[in-house]
């Protein structure tokens, strides 16, 4: 169990595949992403985390394109986007 | 809530839970190679410049994907609908952020679809979903629609690699990694669904990472 202490990089290191599939409980959650975000100075932490997020990125793409979206779900997108009129994304920047 | 307020059902396709299944379509979508990165690249340099043509191209690659992996996770087919707005609003605000060196678009796309589905269904946990009604039954999908014959031989060299890395995979840890990147599932639900110790289940996620891990080590030399 993680208490609210800040994690050692060993521990974040053992943590790592179960945090970048968001499968960790809620506070072990928020203990990783606070040591990889706060922490400065890491010892194998960002090394394991882009080999666990090369693993999500494999799987992600592995999804297959079995649900075709309703031709009206582009619509709201533009609509929610405010494209209609022309915008850009430059606003939300 | 949709705001599409959209009757017709979603083509999905359910049928029942089948490992080798998920293994089949597992390697037989496996990402583009080099060549789909320079495309990705552009594209999102085009809709961090406002082209909506660009996001629409994307909409049109991607929204399946993104879809399949909301349903999945939420079970629900208008949250899948909203969870592909969202994701789509999101690349459209987020586009100059896009990492090339990562996974392409398709990864991002559905990366973010899934960490948003898996937001709202532990938003919703309290209010009912039961591990137990995280069934098996969303397993079956269609296969990818044919690609580029160049494509096609970049998945074809990827597919190799991939089934040997899963094809080594005890069934117990495919099986976890299913219940934790397809369903959402933390490895605590895990442990319950599979009425195995939350240990084992930690050790199934760690050994099924590293394997495929090694797989990616592989894919990049």
């Amino acid at each position: 169990m993680i208490r609210r202490h800040q994690l050692s990089c060993a521990q974040f290191v053992e943590l790592a595949d179960a945090f970048a599939l968001d499968a960790l409980d809620e506070l072990e959650q928020r203990a990783c992403a606070r040591h990889i975000t706060r922490v400065v100075g890491h010892h194998g932490c960002r090394e394991a985390l882009a080999t666990a997020h090369g693993v999500m990125d494999l799987l992600a793409a592995s999804v297959p394109a079995s649900a075709p979206p309703p031709p009206t779900l582009w619509t709201a997108i533009e609509a929610r986007l405010g494209l209609g009129s022309g915008s850009s994304n430059a606003e939300w920047l | 809530m949709s705001s599409l307020g959209l009757g017709a059902a979603l083509p999905l396709v359910i049928r029942a839970p089948n490992i080798e299944g998920c293994l089949t379509r597992f390697v037989a979508a496996v990402s583009a190679g080099s060549g789909d990165r320079a495309r990705d690249r552009e594209l999102l340099a085009r809709v961090a410049r406002g082209d909506v043509g660009a996001l629409r191209t994307l909409y049109d690659q991607h929204a399946s994907r993104a879809i399949t992996i909301a349903f999945r996770i939420l079970r629900n087919r208008e949250e899948a609908e909203d969870i592909v707005q969202e994701t789509f609003l999101e690349v459209w605000r987020r586009a100059a952020q896009f990492d090339p060196g990562r996974g392409g678009a398709v990864a991002w796309v559905v990366t973010i679809a899934r960490s948003r589905a898996i937001d709202r269904l532990r938003a919703r946990t309290i209010a009912g979903r039961t591990i137990a009604s995280a069934s098996e039954d969303a397993d079956g999908l269609l296969p990818l629609p044919p690609a580029s014959p160049a494509l096609e031989t970049e998945r074809r060299r990827d597919e190799r690699r991939v089934a040997a890395a899963l094809g080594a995979l005890p069934a117990a840890q495919r099986r976890t990694i299913e219940l934790a990147y397809f369903e959402g599932l933390s490895q605590s639900e895990i442990a319950v669904k599979t009425a195995s110790p939350l240990g084992t289940v930690k050790m199934r996620v760690k050994l099924a990472m590293a394997k495929l891990a090694e797989l990616l080590g592989d894919e990049n030399t």
